[in-house]
């Protein structure tokens, strides 16, 4: 009988969908992702991204990883949390689009070419860049203006500081000024600002457009640090609302696609930059739909453990801490809520909304 | 009219006690004292509408303090209540604030700094009762809290690089912002004069006392917050004068 001789014939078990998916309990396929290089717990983890990657925030955070808080405050955690420090390793409020984290990366290496911009509210002033960080508004210009240098300068820190970046995309949908210069965190109009529709325009990020701002956001992170790995997610979240005309659902598939593209292309052409399945685990068919909430849009807890479960066994830190606070899912059950995600805020906005599931 | 002011604290009373033959009282206000060791402080209540000890072991403590027989603060029956000291404690919360305040790069909102400070007040039962005190109007209520630790006598290993670079000028925004919150409360702030500050949240050595004491003041400094207190007692005196005429 002659030999196998064919490439398949060689591969693991875990390359075939039998033996790999089909023949197992969805809870225990593991192996999913191969960490192109190591992460432990001493190397400083910087986080930022969608509402998702609050999630990978505290995860590390309660499995005693080193993340980084460049823009940290006095005050109890739950204060500083409620003044959105210490969700992301720096003040900006969730980044959804690789060209908002282009945006930051930029403005925080030239902090003069940041357009001297604020929206005016009863609440007083709000940035549009990251407009409820502060929850009643800053009471001055000053103030205001104050804070953005701040932010700028804790990117910067973080970006030099960072042995690993996580980033987890989470739009291709944004709102951009009229010449196109300026993307604004959310839709003028919804959760701050007033919306004018000759200045705001609606742009929807195609594949190229989301690979070639997130090129120029690594290369700007790079510039200022040659060492830092990269590591992306796609928030499994669906769109809140969209503008582009399609019904929400499509929408939701266009734009995680094109997200999940972009970051498989980039991961493929750099050997620093790896992309986590987070994405898949959640919305594979395999799992049934059974990490998301009766709202078949928010996460569940245990869907959130899952995933970080496949994430510290693939770095090898299943047993390597033990958490440092509460435990993990009780943690995540209290809090899943208290997400700080400015998109939820488009649900309101919702004809007949029915948010509170949410 | 004789009017009266108790002072009443835990032992950062002792210095202004010891001041007390070197400031006198502005005219017609009578001063006594009320307060024992800190410890003490975690078995009183608010009852009534008065401080009142818990037990008979504490109800001793204060009155071998201020040796007067007072077993419960009325306030109904002072013109003024001032809170010494009482464990409230700026200096386990401004180190961290001043630390921001006082970097080049970082910015905390007025607000922010406020609701910091508010939430390490409102952990303080001994605050909870001054707000209370002030909110049943029978007494003018004003807080001294603890003065930061003396320069150079800390057993502790120092934290706060950048705020031990903060100015007089950031320490008295705190106050400010301090005396505000205090305000919305009824209660007039006796802050730690800022000249007796130094390295940012450090008590002058000046104002120390013994080689190992770190916490408590000498008299010199008791000096200086009774004459603010007496000011403060002095300014309502003429604002009562000026309202009844």
């Amino acid at each position: 009988m002659a030999e196998t001789s064919h490439p398949y014939a060689t591969l693991a078990p875990d390359a075939f969908w039998r033996s790999a998916v089909a023949e197992r309990d969805a809870m225990e396929i593991t192996g999913l992702w191969k960490p192109k290089f190591p992460i432990t717990q001493d190397m400083r983890i910087v986080t930022a991204g969608s509402c998702f990657a609050q999630h990978i925030s505290r995860a590390v955070q309660e499995r005693g990883f080193n993340w980084y808080n460049a823009e940290t405050a006095p005050g109890s955690a739950e204060l500083a949390r409620r003044y959105n420090y210490g969700v992301f390793s720096f003040r900006t409020g969730n980044i959804y689009t690789t060209r908002m984290l282009n945006q930051w990366f930029r403005w925080a290496r030239r902090p003069d070419d940041c357009p001297d911009i604020y929206w005016t509210s009863d609440l007083g002033f709000q940035d549009p860049f990251r407009p409820n960080i502060e929850p009643d508004g800053f009471a001055t210009l000053s103030e205001a203006r104050a804070s953005r240098r701040a932010v700028l300068a804790a990117v910067g820190d973080a970006m030099r500081k960072a042995d690993i970046f996580v980033f987890t995309l989470g739009l291709t949908e944004c709102w951009r000024s009229a010449d196109g210069q300026i993307e604004f965190a959310a839709c003028p109009g919804t959760s701050a600002g007033h919306f004018d529709p000759v200045e705001h325009v609606f742009h929807n990020m195609g594949f190229k457009d989301v690979t070639r701002e997130l090129s120029r956001a690594l290369a700007n992170l790079r510039a200022v640090n040659k060492r830092v790995k990269i590591l992306l997610t796609v928030s499994p979240v669906p769109l809140t609302a969209t503008a582009s005309g399609q019904h929400v659902l499509t929408a939701t598939s266009h734009s995680k696609a094109i997200l999940r593209a972009a970051a498989g292309t980039i991961a493929a052409e750099h050997e620093d930059v790896d992309y986590f399945p987070s994405y898949e685990i959640i919305t594979h068919p395999v799992w049934g739909g059974r990490f998301y909430a009766e709202n078949r849009r928010s996460v569940l807890p245990e869907g959130v453990a899952f995933v970080m479960d496949q994430f510290f066994a693939a770095i090898g830190a299943e047993a390597a801490a033990a958490p440092k606070q509460k435990p993990r899912r009780a943690t995540m059950t209290a809090d899943t809520d208290d997400l700080v995600c400015e998109e939820e805020m488009l649900a309101a906005f919702a004809p007949n909304s029915t948010r509170g599931a949410s | 009219m004789t009017r009266k002011v108790i002072l009443f604290g835990d032992s950062h009373l002792a210095a202004l006690k010891l001041a007390t033959g070197r400031i006198a009282p502005p005219e017609g206000w009578e001063v006594s004292f009320w307060g024992t060791a800190g410890t003490r402080f975690r078995n009183i209540s608010w009852r009534d509408g008065c401080i009142c000890p818990d037990d008979t072991a504490t109800e001793q403590a204060f009155a071998r303090f201020s040796g007067e027989g007072i077993t419960r603060l009325d306030p109904a029956e002072y013109d003024a209540v001032v809170f010494v000291g009482a464990r409230i404690r700026p200096g386990a919360i401004l180190p961290d604030i001043l630390n921001h305040v006082a970097h080049p790069t970082r910015h905390l909102t007025r607000e922010y700094i406020g609701l910091v400070l508010a939430e390490h007040l409102l952990r303080h039962s001994t605050y909870q009762m001054a707000a209370a005190m002030a909110a049943g109007g029978k007494t003018k209520v004003y807080l001294n809290p603890i003065s930061f630790e003396t320069a150079g006598k800390q057993p502790r290993p120092r934290a706060y690089k950048v705020a031990r670079e903060a100015t007089h000028d950031h320490v008295s925004e705190i106050w400010r912002l301090t005396e505000r919150l205090l305000a919305e409360d009824g209660i007039t702030l006796i802050a730690q004069p800022v000249e007796t500050i130094v390295e940012g949240y450090y008590t002058d050595a000046r104002f120390g006392v013994g080689q190992k004491d770190h916490v408590h003041k000498n008299a010199e400094y008791g000096a200086l917050i009774l004459e603010r207190i007496f000011d403060a007692l002095s300014q309502k005196t003429k604002t009562a004068i000026r309202k009844a005429s």
